[in-house]
């Protein structure tokens, strides 16, 4: 059913898990997810969306801004602001370790990084296996959570909605 | 999500696109002047067509369907126009102002349904078809007979069918008007002729028309060069047109009828040889070898300069680490000697990537005078709308400023264009009766002033009524009602969100945009923007912005733990923090400064950081804002730095104080503070408290 794929690769400090722009369109009815940690939780995210993973480096936190901004990182140039995932899904603020790994992902015209707990694998999901969320899952939608999914392994996967997910 | 594949690429197309349309735009206006002086110059009409031509290429090429349509439908209608075969009246100019509207919403992809093109499209078949070659009236100067059996010319038949349909027409025209026709040969070295030629046309065309150049081969003359044939329409005599080619050239005169029976017949293509000199398409859309050849120069696209500029920018950085070590061993007695050579050969590398950046931000830059087209033929077109009379005139189009600072103030220019001729300028009875010329003048002036560049634009309109202002301020609730109205006041509140004194929204300047997102697109640009008025004489508008965003010199603070960035432009000084000189009123601290009280602001509390070294700030920067003054307590100063300014993105731009973000070591970002907001932030929280 779901099919473990190796971790990218990592080249000093910088972890190319896909070619940019790779295959982000479900195939014969198949969505690939990047699954990664989070307070414990397992969630995945559309392939698709993903520019790259880094490994955490130190971010310039931004005063008054709003809790789920973590702050800031310099790309190759390019200033990028970090989400913390975890505040965004109303869990506790992330603790920095050494699994620790910025989800570069595009959104709109800016890309936007994510800070998660730890980057599992990429899966490929068929997509009648994704279920809503059940309705104990309290404001599902405007955390962006898109769904869920029991791989038969691990805990349950909970799918994330980009677009929703990053609207804040 | 988003889909991988990349498609040909937008931007490529929009720069192209613009700038097709941009010489458009000032032909078309160019066009309108010659109308009124008289006549269309056909130099004209060709260079509209040809422009018509590469813009329905484009649009083809990046399958713009409806864009290509309508360029096609312009090119037809150019193409005839040009011909002589229908005329160029007002109605019909008009038209085709209409046409270079539409074709710029369709460039820029905010074209509504297309209904409207249609109709257009139907308009500009319906002109074509009620206007057929009455050459007679021709706004077209010198236009001649339409198509038809044509007199055969005394022209070697090679070379007319070398001729392009419409060279072969003007060829035509002229002789049958009785304009003598010559043929002029000259050879022009190989390294300068593109120049050269250029200059001899410019020189010729005074004096008449050069209806083609072609270039080619003399054998026989084993000299260096190219050679090149002018054929050149023109009532001078053959000695001024040497004169004005004023290098040595060969001058024969073409003959209207043929008395050489030997000659083929003049149809094009019908010549028995292709003259190999001259590979041409079959219309002469392509720049002809002599006018557009040449020009020494490439378009770029703004993404890689960019990246050529971040680069730039952390060669800077590299410099700096340099120049520590330099530093440290220059500071160790052992290491002196080399530490003072290693700091010698740094300030040589300084020089060189000044050098370098400065022509970075050089090819950044382009003159303010590519807005003038797009808001002159706005106020055309807002003038035939409300009735107003007006003209926009405008000086120091030279200035250079950043291609995307120029990008991004059009559209507040625009705005700031339909308040003054909405609120601003009066119709022509109300201007006649307080004794003004009927005609209402807008004036765009644009000059550098050290590293900022002044944009201004005034009207002689009837200013801004402070009462009037006011009173609808606190209509608004923006105003406590019984203060007492004021210019000052006035110049403020129109600035306000949401501020519009105008009871309806019209057309003209309507639509809920006003004066305040024009001035919050020019504060994002690191500008400034000011209003001065005078009633019944006018308003001006000023703007001041740096000359490029890319980058500025700041000095770097440290509060708390995190570095900031303050722009030394909007500095006044720094000194050290002396406890016994600062204050409170009325619980907020300030600061006396020879006399002048200044509100204090611990930067590192307004930020509400926590890390770093407890204890008292080290300094004091003195920052200005416009004339708002403030000082800022920061725990220590670290020197000046070129920064390259970088977006924070759009979660982050709108926090007061962050203007945005540069890289100051590998990887990490430090915050550059906007003096602007952070001023306006701070009088807000000490008005709340």
């Amino acid at each position: 059913m779901s099919q473990p794929t190796p971790r990218g690769h990592e080249t000093d400090g910088l972890e190319i898990l896909l070619e940019p722009g790779g295959e982000s369109r479900p195939q014969d009815g198949m969505t690939q997810v990047l699954t990664f940690r989070l307070a414990g939780e397992r969630y995945g995210i559309p392939i698709g969306c993903i520019v790259e993973i880094l490994k955490y480096r130190q971010a310039t936190p931004i005063p008054r801004s709003e809790p789920v901004v973590h702050g800031i990182v310099s790309l190759r140039g390019r200033i990028v602001t970090v989400l913390d995932a975890r505040r965004r899904l109303e869990l506790h603020a992330a603790e920095i370790g050494p699994a620790t790994r910025i989800i570069v992902v595009r959104d709109a015209d800016e890309p936007v990084g994510l800070l998660v707990d730890e980057v599992l694998q990429v899966m490929k999901l068929p997509a009648d296996a994704v279920k809503p969320p059940p309705a104990t899952i309290r404001a599902a939608a405007e955390r962006g959570i898109a769904g869920v999914c029991d791989t038969r392994q691990d805990s349950i996967l909970i799918l994330l909605d980009m677009q929703g997910f990053l609207k804040v | 999500m988003t889909d991988g594949g990349e498609s040909l690429r937008p931007q490529e197309f929009m720069g192209e696109a613009e700038e097709i349309l941009e010489a458009l735009g000032s032909d078309l206006q160019a066009a309108e002047a010659e109308m009124r002086g008289g006549g269309v110059r056909i130099q004209r009409l060709n260079s509209l067509f040809r422009g018509m031509h590469s813009l329905k290429g484009l649009a083809g090429m990046f399958g713009r369907g409806d864009l290509s349509r309508l360029a096609h439908r312009l090119e037809d209608v150019l193409d005839r126009l040009r011909m002589g075969e229908c005329t160029l009246d007002a109605g019909f100019l008009d038209l085709l102002f209409d046409a270079h509207e539409r074709l710029e919403a369709l460039v820029s992809g905010c074209a509504g349904e297309d209904a409207g093109l249609e109709e257009l499209l139907g308009r500009l078949q319906a002109a074509l078809g009620e206007n057929k070659g009455e050459e007679a009236a021709a706004g077209v100067a010198g236009a001649s007979d339409p198509q038809g059996p044509s007199p055969p010319v005394g022209l070697d038949a090679a070379l007319l069918s070398s001729l392009t349909r419409f060279e072969e027409h003007r060829l035509r025209a002229a002789l049958a008007a009785g304009v003598p026709v010559r043929l002029v040969a000259l050879r022009l070295p190989m390294e300068s002729f593109d120049g050269d030629l250029r200059s001899i046309i410019g020189s010729v065309g005074e004096a008449g028309e050069v209806i083609s150049t072609l270039p080619c081969y003399q054998p026989d003359e084993a000299v260096d060069g190219l050679g090149f044939q002018l054929l050149v329409a023109a009532t001078c005599s053959e000695e001024e047109l040497l004169a004005r080619v004023g290098r040595p050239a060969r001058v024969e005169t073409v003959r209207a009828v043929s008395d050489e029976p030997s000659l083929a017949p003049p149809a094009p293509g019908g010549g028995p040889v292709d003259p190999p000199q001259t590979s041409r398409a079959d219309d002469d859309a392509g720049p002809a070898a002599g006018e557009a050849g040449g020009s020494a120069s490439v378009r770029v696209d703004l993404e890689r300069l960019d990246r050529i500029m971040n680069s730039v920018g952390e060669l800077l950085l590299f410099r700096r680490s340099i120049a520590d070590v330099a530093r440290r061993l220059v500071d160790n007695p052992a290491t002196q000697v080399l530490g003072r050579d290693l700091t010698r050969a740094t300030r040589d590398l300084d020089k060189r990537l000044h050098e370098l950046q400065r022509s970075v931000i050089g090819a950044r830059m382009v003159p303010v005078s590519q807005m003038v087209g797009r808001l002159s033929r706005l106020v055309r077109k807002l003038s035939r709308r409300s009735g107003k009379e007006m003209v926009l005139e405008s000086r120091g189009g030279q200035t250079e400023l950043d291609k995307v600072m120029i990008d991004r103030l059009l559209n507040p220019l625009i705005h700031m264009v339909r308040n003054a001729v909405d609120h601003g300028l009066e119709d022509p009875h109300e201007r006649r009766r307080a004794g003004k010329p009927a005609r209402g003048r807008l004036l765009l002036t644009a000059a550098q002033r050290g590293n900022s560049v002044i944009i201004t634009l005034s009207d002689d309109g009837r200013g801004i009524d402070a009462e009037t202002v006011c009173r609808a301020g606190v209509k608004r609730g923006l105003l406590e009602p019984g203060t007492p109205a004021s210019l000052e006041l006035a110049c403020d509140l129109i600035f306000e969100p949401g501020f519009s004194s105008s009871p309806a929204v019209d057309e003209v300047s309507g639509r809920g945009f006003g004066l305040d997102v024009a001035r919050r697109e020019i504060r994002a640009l690191n500008g400034e923007v000011t209003l001065r008025t005078s009633p019944g004489v006018g308003t001006v508008l000023e703007i001041e912005l740096p000359i490029t965003l890319a980058i500025i010199q700041c000095m770097l603070v440290r509060a708390g733990d995190l570095d900031f960035a303050v722009p030394v432009a909007a500095i006044a000084e720094t000194l050290r923090y002396r406890p016994e000189r600062t204050e409170s009123i009325a619980t907020s601290p300030v600061v006396r400064l020879r006399g002048e009280t200044l509100p204090l602001v611990d930067l590192r509390r307004f930020f509400r950081l926590q890390g770093g070294p407890d204890g008292p700030p080290g300094y004091v920067v003195v920052t200005r804002s416009g004339e708002r003054p403030l000082a800022l307590a920061v725990g220590d100063l670290m020197g000046q730095h070129e920064v390259v300014i970088k977006p924070v993105g759009r979660r982050l731009e709108s926090i007061p104080g962050i203007a945005g973000a540069t890289e100051v070591a590998e990887n990490r970002a430090a915050l550059v503070l906007d003096v602007t907001t952070l001023t306006a932030e701070v009088q807000r929280m000490s008005g709340a408290a």
